[in-house]
C-alpha cells in the first residue's frame, strides 16, 4: 500500500469504524497527504526520552 | 473607520464607573445594544440567538440593586454576548451544528454562572465555527461577516465573539481557544482576545473541541476589559478536576503605562520564517508593534525554540484525535447533520494511529520544557498572531488553514497564557493582530504589555463603521 494514498486512508479510517466513500475520501486526501508528511518529521524528530505530556496521576480527580 | 460616543462602543472600564455613580443605568445601555442588533446585525451576523426580554430583565435587577447599593463589582449590569458553546440553562446551545439543533441544557456553565453572580446581562448567544472546527459555513445559522469589511471572514472559531464586540453589538464576550479560536478572530477583527494558562477558567458545560487544548477567555475591545472578565472568570471549579489551585492575582494591578524593566523574546526564526507566509503589511505592523514595546521600556531580543517545529504538526494530531474521540458516536450515526468541513476535519482524527498521538505528546513534553528554559530570560514573547488580515469570504479555502504553520497552537500546547492586541491595519483597511505570550499563570505580565502597548499605540481608538 503507497503511503499517503486513499487506499491507506480508508484503511485507517475503517480500523476506527468509519466507512467513507470514495468522493467524501478524495476531499479529504489534501489535508491527509500534508499531515502524512509532516508526520514524517514528527517520528524523526529526536526527542531522546521525553515522556508523554500530563502524567497519569492514580489520585482521584475530585475537589 | 469611525470614532464614536455612542453607549455601545463603550468599554467596560469607562461603563462600569458611571454605572456604579448611578450616572448610566443598565437598562438604557441594555436597550442600546439591542436597537444596535436590530439595526445592524442583520448584515454582521453575529449573533444566533438574541435574549432581548431576559437581557431587558436582567438589566432592571441590576439597576434595582444597584440603587439599593448592592453594587457587584465592574461588570455589574454590563451587557455580554456568549460564544454559542456555553451552556445557558434554558436557552439552546447548539455548537452551531444540526447535531445540537434543540440541545437545551439544563444547567449553566461554571463561567456563565460565575458571570450572572457578576452582575452581567445576557444579550444573547453569538456565532462560531462549527463545534469549533469547521467554518466559516456550518450546517446550522449563517457564518459571521467581518464588522470591518462585511465582505470578509471574521476568523473562527470564535466568529461572533470577535464581530459583536468589533461593532458595538456586546460590551464583552467569552470565545475558546484550542488552536487560536480566540486570538485569531481577535486579530481578524480588530480586538482583544486573551487565552489564559490552561487551567486557569473552568471549562466546565464547555462544549469540547479537545480536551487537552481547549481554553476558556474572554473577548472584548480593551486589554482592561479582558483583566475585568478574567478576574470574575478565573479560579479553582471542583467541577472540572483539569482547573487549577493556583490563586488568582489582582489582574488590575497589571495595568501600569510602561514596560521598565520587562524583558522580551522574539522568537523570530519560526514566526518570522518563510514558510509562515506573513504578508507585508502584517510583518510591518507586528515589527513596529515590538519597537513600541521597546520606546516603552522593554528590552528586545531575538530567542530560540527549537521545538517549534514540531509545534503545528503535534497540535493538530492532538486535537484533531480527541475531537474524533468525542464525535466519533455521532459522527458515526448521523454524519449528515455535520457540515462537510468540520465532519472531514473530525473524520480525520481517526486516521491518526496511537504512535502519532504518543509522539505529539512527547513533542508537546519537549515544547513546554523549551519555553520553561525561554521563560527563564525573557518575561513576554512577542510575535504575531495571523499570517494576513482576514481573507475574503468569496473563494476562501477553509480547509487551507490547516496545512499552514500555526502561530497560535504552540501556545495551546504548552498551556501558556497568550493575548491578541490590535498593532494596526492593512493597506486594505483590515485589523492586524500582535500576540503577546507568558510564563503559565503569568497573565499578569501579558495584561501589562497588552495594556502599556494599547495606551500608547492607540489603535482602539477606531472603530468600524457600519
Amino acid at each position: 500500500m503507497e503511503f499517503g494514498s486513499k487506499e491507506e486512508l480508508r484503511v485507517l479510517l475503517k480500523h476506527s469504524g468509519y466507512d467513507i466513500p470514495d468522493d467524501e475520501l478524495d476531499g479529504m486526501m489534501r489535508v491527509y497527504q500534508v499531515n502524512q508528511e509532516r508526520l514524517k518529521l514528527l517520528h524523526a524528530a529526536e526527542l531522546d526520552d521525553e515522556e508523554v505530556a500530563g502524567t497519569f496521576s492514580p489520585k482521584s480527580t475530585g475537589a | 473607520m469611525t470614532t464614536s460616543n455612542e453607549l455601545y462602543f463603550l468599554t467596560i472600564g469607562e461603563a462600569s464607573g458611571l454605572i456604579k455613580n448611578k450616572k448610566l443605568s443598565p437598562v438604557e445601555l441594555t436597550q442600546a445594544y439591542l436597537d444596535r442588533i436590530d439595526d445592524i446585525d442583520g448584515k454582521v451576523k453575529s449573533y444566533v440567538t438574541s435574549l432581548p426580554e431576559s437581557a431587558l430583565q436582567e438589566a432592571r435587577v441590576a439597576e434595582s440593586d444597584i440603587q439599593k447599593g448592592n453594587y457587584r463589582g465592574p461588570l455589574h449590569g454590563v451587557p455580554i454576548g456568549l460564544k454559542d458553546l456555553y451552556d445557558t440553562e434554558g436557552v439552546r446551545t447548539t455548537g452551531q451544528s444540526k447535531v445540537f439543533e434543540h440541545r437545551v441544557p439544563t444547567e449553566d456553565a461554571t463561567v456563565v454562572t460565575k458571570l450572572h453572580e457578576a452582575g452581567t446581562v445576557l444579550l444573547g448567544k453569538l456565532a462560531m465555527h462549527e463545534f469549533a472546527l469547521g467554518g466559516p459555513k456550518t450546517s446550522l445559522f449563517d457564518q459571521a461577516n467581518n464588522p470591518w469589511n462585511l465582505e470578509h471572514v471574521t476568523g473562527g472559531s470564535s466568529s461572533g465573539s470577535g464581530a459583536a464586540i468589533a461593532a458595538g453589538l456586546a460590551m464583552g464576550s467569552l470565545g475558546s481557544d484550542t488552536g487560536g479560536s480566540i486570538r485569531g478572530p481577535a486579530a481578524l477583527c480588530g480586538i482583544v482576545g486573551l487565552k489564559p494558562t490552561y487551567g486557569r477558567v473552568s471549562r466546565y458545560g464547555v462544549l469540547p473541541l479537545s480536551w487537552s487544548l481547549d481554553h476558556v477567555g474572554p473577548m472584548t475591545w480593551t486589554v482592561e476589559d479582558a483583566a475585568l472578565m478574567l478576574q470574575v472568570i478565573a479560579g479553582r471549579d471542583p467541577k472540572d478536576p483539569t482547573s487549577s489551585h493556583e490563586p488568582v492575582p489582582d489582574y488590575s494591578a497589571a495595568l501600569q503605562p510602561d514596560l521598565k524593566g520587562v524583558r522580551v523574546g522574539v522568537p523570530r526564526h519560526y514566526f518570522f520564517a518563510n514558510d509562515v507566509g506573513l504578508d507585508e503589511d502584517t510583518a510591518n505592523a507586528v515589527e513596529k508593534g515590538i519597537q513600541s514595546l521597546k520606546d516603552l521600556g522593554a528590552t528586545v531580543q531575538d530567542i530560540e525554540i527549537p521545538s517549534l517545529s514540531l509545534a503545528s504538526i503535534a497540535n493538530t494530531v492532538i486535537m484533531i484525535a480527541e475531537a474524533n474521540a468525542y464525535h466519533a458516536k455521532n459522527l458515526k450515526s448521523q454524519p449528515e447533520n455535520y457540515g462537510d468541513i468540520v465532519r472531514s476535519r473530525f473524520i480525520l482524527g481517526g486516521a491518526f494511529t496511537s504512535a502519532d498521538y504518543i509522539q505529539s505528546m512527547r513533542a508537546r513534553s519537549r515544547l513546554k520544557r523549551e519555553f520553561a528554559q525561554a521563560f527563564q530570560s525573557v518575561d513576554i514573547m512577542a510575535m504575531p498572531v495571523m499570517s494576513k488580515p482576514a481573507a475574503a469570504l468569496k473563494g476562501f479555502d477553509p480547509m487551507g488553514m490547516m496545512m499552514s504553520p500555526s502561530l497560535m497552537g504552540p501556545f495551546n500546547q504548552t498551556g501558556v497564557p497568550a493575548m491578541s492586541v490590535p498593532c494596526g491595519f492593512s493597506s486594505a483597511g483590515l485589523p492586524i493582530g500582535m500576540q503577546l505570550a507568558a510564563a503559565p499563570f503569568n497573565e499578569s505580565a501579558v495584561i501589562r504589555a497588552g495594556y502599556a502597548y494599547q495606551q500608547h499605540a492607540r489603535w482602539h481608538d477606531q472603530r468600524p463603521s457600519i
